[in-house]
């Protein structure tokens, strides 16, 4: 094992992957530790999905930055992601025109090319949606545009970590934290059960596992990691369908190989959760989900009722209170920088987390995004849930 | 493609020993590892036509008892159930019973 580098990186899924491959390309001599396999976490848990519907104008810049990236990855990393534009389709529930409208008006004054369908013009593109009972008040399209896409998250990481190494990066997996060492206010090492690396920049993009990264150094992060809907299913493949109709009860994609994985959309605050609901690493699969869910996919698309549903499984997700990434350095310790929080989103935000991390660690540079996602904002003031977790469309 | 002389270990996503076996020559030396990098295990069958033969493999090459070598994560339906089967549906207007 390397005894130095000038950065380690905590954490193998999509974020840790991403910085790990963006700082070699940058002649940065990075180190990435993984407890587990590489995507061991919420990535090899996630629905691969990029969409442009985010909350605000930050974060959807970010989605919209992190999907023209995504876009140029195959063919910068030689590698099959499974990448695919998705012709999104989303279903307005009666009561929710406004905040549609609203959502529309915001993505297209950032560039996205959407548009609000009524129900006849669904019926027409879509005549397979059981619109009538749904039912359906409209619903928007977003139509060719990198923001809304679907890749294949493993051969993601994958192709980033080997791409990394080559460029001379070093993965170490199954090698696990288990210090970290300050000597006046900076960082001197990673203690790992393999042995020690000294550096004086790490990197915590260690998912559900970052709040006991950063506890390492006395620095408390309010992420928790958060079952709560958070399972998904995948079909057998089937015919290629123009949309997935997705709503504010279900979030699901075609990918590239014809399967339909899905999920439940419905978001529920932590404050609301049932109390059986405690932040944890549970990733059961339940049967009321697969239920549920089934139920749903009949409902939007009656012909799906004869389709087989292969796998269903259970992760979670890195929340924090507002709902928004922490990403940035700390004013607690040198050297220290976040690239958590995600919320549910990680694997869409990854390839923007990666160029900002980046940015700073080569040119020092801080996008004014970084100041609105630092750790800094929990002390002062913040609104909860501005943000919205992963599948509150 | 032509497969003739190969011994296919998935039959679900037609992948045969030989990729198995340059799989773990390339470091990918557990189960769920290759089920991420080759798809095997996560077709129609759910791993349990292949994963028995890969685990073998596995011990074979790496030389760790065959004991010690873990399947992925049994993920449910067991056998493919469809969708019909799982979810009732409730049609506007009508009560669920």
């Amino acid at each position: 094992m390397k005894t130095s580098a000038e950065v380690v990186i905590i954490g193998g899924g999509i974020n840790g992957c991403t910085i790990a491959y963006n700082l070699s390309k940058e002649n940065i001599d990075a180190v990435l530790l993984e407890k587990g396999s590489p995507a061991h976490g919420a990535t090899g848990r996630c629905g691969g999905m990029i969409w442009s519907n985010q909350s605000g104008v930050e974060l959807t810049n970010v989605a919209i930055s992190s999907g023209e990236r995504f876009a140029e990855l195959e063919q910068e990393l030689d590698a099959d992601l499974e990448y695919e534009l998705a012709d999104a389709l989303t279903l307005a529930l009666p009561g929710e025109e406004e905040d549609f409208r609203k959502a529309i008006d915001l993505q297209k004054s950032l560039g996205v090319s959407i548009e609000w369908l009524e129900p006849h013009e669904i019926r027409k593109i879509a005549p397979y949606i059981d619109v009538d009972n749904i039912p359906v008040a409209g619903g928007y399209h977003v139509f060719d545009h990198p923001a809304n896409a679907s890749v294949n998250p493993f051969y993601a990481v994958e192709a980033l970590a080997v791409n990394a190494r080559r460029l001379g990066a070093e993965i170490y997996t199954y090698t696990e934290v288990i210090g970290i060492k300050v000597e006046n206010g900076k960082i001197e090492s990673v203690l790992t059960t393999q042995g020690e690396i000294k550096t004086h920049i790490v990197v915590n993009a260690a998912g559900g596992w970052s709040s006991d990264v950063a506890q390492m150094v006395g620095i408390k992060i309010p992420t928790m990691p958060y079952p709560h809907s958070a399972e998904a299913l995948i079909t057998e493949p089937l015919e290629p369908l123009p949309y997935f109709p997705e709503s504010s009860e279900i979030w699901g994609r075609q990918t590239k190989s014809g399967q339909i994985i899905a999920g439940r959309a419905d978001y529920i605050a932590p404050e609301t959760a049932p109390p059986t609901e405690e932040p944890g690493y549970n990733t059961e699969a339940s049967l009321d989900y697969i239920q549920h869910v089934s139920e749903m996919m009949q409902r939007y698309i009656p012909r799906l009722s004869n389709v087989n549903i292969l796998r269903h499984w259970g992760g979670f997700f890195d929340v924090t209170p507002d709902a928004l990434p922490i990403l940035g350095e700390v004013d607690e310790l040198e050297g220290l920088i976040l690239a958590c929080g995600c919320s549910g989103h990680g694997f869409c935000f990854s390839q923007a987390m990666g160029k900002l991390v980046t940015d700073l660690i080569v040119k020092r540079e801080k996008s004014n995004i970084m100041g609105n996602f630092n750790l800094g904002r929990f002390k002062r003031e913040y609104r909860e849930y501005p943000g919205r977790w992963f599948g509150g469309h | 493609m032509n497969r003739e002389g190969e011994t296919i270990v998935c039959f679900c996503e037609d992948i045969a020993e030989e990729e198995i076996v340059q799989a773990i020559e390339e470091g990918y030396i557990t189960p769920k590892e290759i089920k991420q990098h080759l798809r095997v295990g996560m077709g129609e069958c759910q791993g349990r036509g292949c994963m028995p033969q890969i685990m073998r493999l596995i011990s074979q090459k790496t030389g760790k008892p065959r004991e010690f070598i873990l399947p992925p994560s049994v993920r449910p339906p067991i056998i493919p159930v469809p969708i019909g089967l799982l979810g009732k549906i409730v049609k506007r207007g009508e009560k669920e019973e």
